[in-house]
């Protein structure tokens, strides 16, 4: 099978500080590629050299000709500015915009788009509400439709569990779930835990980057990405949890 | 003395036009300054403008065309400095200007009669001229936010995102700077170098207060920018109070107002609720 993404011996610094040191990833067609690493490990580096945000120091980025603009991003929750007086559906409507239609008006197909993708993560009652005024589960959804509504092939994740209640976790990844029969998804989080049901495979990311097969993940390896003592809960299905320290 | 004798004077005809069309460029420009955080960097800009006026007395020629280009060089020093650095360097610039403006001044031989209005606005004093180069400049900076105008929401929203959808961001930054320069030497007529800022964000923060759609604040911004300017302009006359510290204030009361008829109106619910 061809890779969608190929990531070969990429190094990336800030200044003179490098954050990432010969990094190899792979990414096949309907993969769940959770990427995960400390904070300041260089998780959300790696994507926005996937993204051609940055360019690396070192190593190449190959995106298959088919995905080539066809790659979604959802930033971290806490990334836009509060600030800006936006509803649910304008936001999303925004994914709409690329470097090729940034003037103008937005298509009638732009807004029936819109309004499905709203339908589908159950927001079309509250499209005309302001952003601020959603719940953290909702605001994460609409990010992710925001991603959507430019129908991409891959879809690139900064802790999309991050700053969201318990319940809106599990919405929130039985929904990731359903995208991913048809789309590669690659998430990136500091926490594990609530995708150990959904991820193919794992990538431990500190400067370095260590590939696994789901369930081969353990307790050595974690402890040397994360740096401290780590100690695996098993579930009765093979589930993966880091516990508390 | 009636309206109809008022409105007969050359001189408040070309007020009450400066006055609306100051009014649509705060209300296109404003909303982006205010949301996007660029208030400091307006500031700076505005008073830099001192710094090509003082240059422009001391050479004997238009004022304007000396503001104009120390602001348009500002904005193309300030939308080329990095994030880190820019409070830093937009400060220093401010002063510098300033600095640049008052020495100009003091070195130009007799007495600058127009300095005040452009220190504190005039809009009394705007000859016919001066309002087709405010038409010009209104058009400059209206038409690039019509045809730009999401890719100048995506930048404002979300840079991030914007970069990852491959928009121009640096560019499209660049050219949002310059627009408010240009902004900024159109409204400096008006209220003058010292009062510009507030005449960007006054009619801004009154519309949010109102309203949570960015459109629509853009759009009550330009209502509310016409009732500072015509209102200040006909208290400064009736008055005899300089215009531009008149529209000011007014918008000042005007915020409290609305600020306060908010808070009322919300407790007044609250205690309909219980």
């Amino acid at each position: 099978m061809e890779h969608l993404i190929e990531i070969t011996d990429v190094s990336f610094g800030y200044e003179d500080i490098p954050v990432l040191e010969n990094v190899s990833l792979n990414i096949f067609e309907k993969d769940f590629v959770l990427v995960i690493g400390p904070n300041g490990g260089g998780k959300t580096t790696l994507l926005k050299l996937i993204l051609g945000i940055i360019k690396p120091w070192m190593g190449s980025i190959r995106i298959h000709r088919d995905v080539v603009g066809r790659v979604g991003y959802v930033p971290q929750f806490a990334s836009f500015n509060r600030n800006f007086p936006i509803s649910a559906f304008e936001m999303v409507l925004t994914g709409c915009i690329n470097a090729q239609n940034y003037f103008g008006k937005y298509k009638k197909d732009d807004i029936e788009k819109t309004n499905r993708i709203l339908e589908k993560v159950n927001l079309y009652a509250r499209r005309n509400e302001n952003i601020n005024d959603l719940s953290g589960g909702q605001i994460q959804k609409v990010l992710i439709a925001r991603a959507l509504v430019s129908e991409p092939l891959v879809l690139l994740l900064d802790e999309p569990t991050a700053s969201i209640d318990i319940t809106s976790k599990t919405s929130l990844l039985d929904f990731l779930n359903e995208l991913n029969e048809k789309m590669t998804i690659v998430a990136v989080t500091h926490d594990p835990t609530p995708f150990a049901l959904t991820y193919r495979h794992i990538a431990c990311l500190n400067k370095n980057l260590y590939f696994h097969e789901k369930g081969e993940l353990d307790a050595h390896i974690l402890e040397y990405v994360y740096g401290c003592p780590v100690e695996l809960l098993g579930h009765g299905v093979p589930h993966t949890l880091l516990k508390k320290h | 003395m009636t309206v109809e004798n008022i409105l007969s004077y050359e001189f408040m005809q070309n007020a009450i036009l400066t006055g609306i069309m100051a009014s649509i460029i705060c209300g296109v420009i404003g909303p982006f300054i205010v949301t996007k955080r660029m208030v400091f960097i307006s500031g700076g800009l505005s008073h830099t403008a001192l710094g090509g006026l003082g240059i422009a007395y001391w050479l004997g020629v238009k004022p304007l065309y000396g503001a104009t280009a120390f602001v348009l060089i500002s904005a193309g020093i300030i939308g080329n400095l990095k994030e880190k650095i820019s409070d830093l360097f937009i400060g220093i610039l401010w002063a510098v200007g300033v600095a640049i403006g008052i020495i100009f001044i003091h070195m130009t031989p007799g007495y600058a009669p127009d300095l005040m209005a452009f220190l504190f606005g005039n809009i009394l004093m705007i000859p016919r001229a001066d309002v087709i180069i405010t038409f010009i400049l209104v058009l400059i900076v209206t038409l690039p936010v019509f045809i730009f105008y999401r890719g100048f929401v995506s930048i404002a929203l979300d840079e991030e995102y914007a970069r990852a959808r491959k928009l121009p961001v640096r560019a499209l930054n660049m050219g949002l700077i310059i627009l408010i320069a240009l902004s900024i030497v159109t409204l400096i007529q008006v209220v003058g170098i010292i009062l510009v800022i507030a005449l960007l964000t006054i009619p801004v923060a009154v519309a949010s207060e109102i309203s949570l759609s960015f459109k629509r604040i853009m759009l009550l911004s330009i209502g509310f920018g016409i009732v500072l300017c015509l209102s200040g302009l006909f208290i400064s006359y009736l008055l005899e109070l300089p215009s531009g510290a008149s529209i000011i204030l007014i918008g000042g009361i005007l915020l409290i107002l609305v600020k306060g008829a908010k808070r009322l109106s919300s407790h007044h619910r609250t205690i309909v609720s219980k």
